[in-house]
């Protein structure tokens, strides 16, 4: 007959939970729906569930995207990034070196996400979309698109061209988190909202062996 | 283990798409469009098929099963005809008929890509009676087509006059002559010998003078609608279209095999001009599984109504006309029709991927702007290092593409289709990242392929791709967003 193990000699409920817990530190980290594989970067994104808005702020040219790119890299289900950045095409070959599944992960040109693609967002053909600085994004679209995503339990990644501030809120995102790669070969992070605010850093080396 | 086997008779990498197939069959009648809507028949048993129209639906396809064309054609081909059929597929319909010949001629069964170097070595080795069988239906063609300027007679008197030509100077057969060209055969056999002349070593796949009679649909379903009072409203237009395609549906089979590439929408306006707009598809649509909503179609209506209103107020603006321009009726009808066999739109065909492909193809459709995928591609040269590919073909290379993707890490997630010139930065600006050359080994002077990729950064460190070419020019190729 199988024995139990001694750490579930407490009796009480709370007590054998806390016990399963310390048996298997990283089973809650297992089940995190968004990982990156870099712990100081999970941990600010614990929390996030289906139909959770994640709005980025990274202004251009300060690399910044490799942050979110983290969480399209492991197993990750179809996903869609919308882009319309002038002039620019995607380079595919710099998206694979960093791990993502370019099977899983497509990519649409559109300045106006709502109004020129809106069958995607009634539908849950992806379950992760990334809107890279729209141009035209009202707050009626923001509330459309967050309504959306919690319908089909989908997770939206808004990515803004400029840093966020708590001067000018966001009601329908649950995590706000500015990006950008600073001088000191590290990837800066400012959490402006979320379970835990405040500045971090990444060595980039981290970022880019990930 | 799959043995890497050099296949003589297929297409390889660097080959083009073919453009056209003929194919050879007693049952093509049963079934005419079955590669693509575009369809000639040719004669009772040849039909020839432009499959250049659905390129990029094949070649989705191929990709989908992990097969080569060949594998994929003759699953279709096998489905509608029994394996009592000849393909030829090349780039010009003309070569598909004399290589057609011959293969009738050496009775053989199958597929047969003119491309290939094997066919292309045999198709070159062909005897003039092969080049000029297909001449008498050729006569008959331009006959129904009523072509200006020819006759029948006048065709057959140069025949025989060439046969005589050759047989004088005893050529074994059209390549033998291949260095005179389709300007020396016009000013001596005139103009309809020197087409079929440069027809035979032509690789365009256009058509100058080739006598395409497009084959009609039997039956193209359509439906028309007058409407009680003048509309202009989204809202009530698209109650209306709904059950005009719910009308459309049941003028033809309930069959799952058939698909539509493209539907005409013709629109009166209140001011009793006509308007054709074309409601077409990227993948080819089936009306029946949609039914009863029919978002894809009304989708595609959507788009062309919102074009068409904005074309119309801007035209109007002027004019003492309604601002939006009511309709007063329309007619709706399906253009272009093919059957594909079950296997290629089955719900379990792409399993291993865990994307459903045919999702992915239905949302396409009701999408305006086309959905990007991509692969990588075994080139260090960064342009060449990954290519655009049709959604849902398999993106995983068959080889170990790990140095191909590792040496594009410090190069930016967006890059410049146009480069353009920028001053030369200080050497406190830049940073050297990599040096890169093309396939100089192909190139007249190899030393201009050389490029030296830097990362620059301006005064507010934003960073940005630059690259110094051989003559010391430079140029911004992308950004580090």
């Amino acid at each position: 007959m199988a024995s139990i193990p001694a750490q579930f000699a407490d009796p009480s409920l709370s007590g054998q939970l806390v016990s399963a817990r310390l048996l298997n530190p990283l089973a809650s980290r297992e089940d995190q729906l968004l990982r990156s594989g870099i712990e100081s970067l999970d941990r600010h994104f614990a929390a996030i569930k289906p139909g959770d808005l994640i709005e980025w702020g990274i202004p251009p040219g300060l690399n910044g995207r490799l942050i979110p790119l983290q969480f399209l890299k492991h197993g990750i289900p179809a996903s869609i990034w919308i882009y319309h950045h002038h002039g620019l095409g995607v380079f595919a070959s710099s998206w694979i070196s960093h791990g993502i599944d370019l099977q899983r992960l497509f990519f649409i040109r559109s300045a106006k996400p709502v109004k020129e693609l809106r069958p995607l967002f009634l539908e849950d053909t992806f379950k992760r979309i990334i809107i890279d600085s729209p141009k035209n994004f009202s707050s009626g679209d923001l509330a459309f698109v967050s309504q959306q995503a919690r319908k089909y339990q989908q997770i939206v990644f808004l990515i803004r061209h400029y840093f966020l501030s708590q001067k000018q809120g966001n009601p329908h995102a649950s995590l706000r988190i500015n990006t950008w790669q600073n001088d000191n070969d590290e990837f800066s992070l400012q959490v402006i909202k979320g379970p835990t605010t405040g500045k971090s850093h990444i060595p980039s080396g981290e970022v880019y062996a990930g | 283990m799959r043995a890497s086997v050099i296949q003589l008779d297929q297409l390889s990498v660097q080959d083009d798409f073919p453009a056209y197939v003929a194919i050879h069959s007693d049952r093509l009648s049963d079934n005419p469009c079955v590669l693509s809507p575009a369809v000639m028949q040719w004669s009772e048993q040849i039909l020839i098929c432009r499959v250049k129209d659905c390129e990029q639906f094949w070649m989705a396809q191929q990709q989908k099963f992990c097969c080569d064309l060949e594998q994929l054609f003759e699953r279709v081909l096998i489905h509608h005809f029994g394996s009592r059929y000849i393909a030829v597929f090349a780039n010009h319909p003309w070569q598909c008929l004399v290589y057609l010949t011959y293969q009738l001629h050496q009775q053989s069964q199958g597929i047969y890509f003119l491309q290939s170097p094997l066919n292309r070595n045999i198709f070159k080795s062909l005897g003039w009676e092969f080049w000029f069988a297909p001449q008498d239906d050729l006569i008959v063609h331009f006959e129904s087509a009523a072509v200006k300027r020819f006759k029948a007679e006048s065709f057959r008197a140069r025949q025989a006059q060439f046969k005589r030509f050759i047989g004088r100077i005893g050529l074994a057969g059209p390549f033998a002559l291949k260095q005179a060209d389709h300007h020396a055969i016009t000013r001596r056999f005139e103009g309809w010998l020197g087409k079929v002349w440069r027809w035979t070593f032509d690789s365009d796949s256009d058509l100058p003078g080739f006598p395409w009679i497009a084959l009609d649909q039997p039956v193209k379903p359509a439906v028309r609608r007058d409407l009680e009072y003048p509309l202009n409203q989204w809202c009530y237009i698209e109650g209306l279209l709904r059950e005009d395609l719910e009308r459309l549906c049941e003028q033809f089979d309930r069959d799952d095999s058939e698909h539509i590439n493209s539907m005409l929408w013709q629109i009166t306006l209140f001011n009793y001009q006509v308007i054709d707009v074309e409601l077409s598809f990227r993948h080819p649509y089936s009306l029946h599984r949609e039914a009863p909503d029919f978002k894809t179609a009304l989708y595609q209506a959507w788009y062309v109504y919102d074009d068409l209103m904005r074309k119309l107020q801007l035209r109007d603006r002027d004019l003492d006309l309604p601002e939006s321009m009511p309709f007063v009726r329309w007619k709706i009808e399906v253009c272009e029709r093919i059957h594909l066999p079950p296997m290629l739109w089955d719900l379990f065909g792409n399993d291993e991927t865990e994307v459903n492909t045919r999702n992915l193809c239905d949302l396409q459709n009701k999408l305006s702007i086309p959905i990007e995928s991509y692969r990588i591609q075994a080139n260090f040269y960064p342009e060449q290092s990954f290519a655009a590919i049709p959604i849902g073909s398999v993106a995983e290379c068959s080889y170990d593409d790990y140095q191909w993707s590792a040496c594009s890490t410090y190069r930016p997630l967006f890059y410049y289709q146009q480069h353009s010139e920028i001053e030369a930065p200080t050497s406190r600006q830049r940073l050297f990242l990599e040096r890169c050359t093309s396939q100089w080994w192909l190139q007249e002077s190899p030393e201009q392929q050389i490029k030296d990729y830097f990362l620059l950064k301006d005064r507010q460190g934003r960073a940005s791709w630059v690259y110094r070419d051989y003559d010391g020019k430079w140029f911004k190729q992308g950004e580090y967003w």
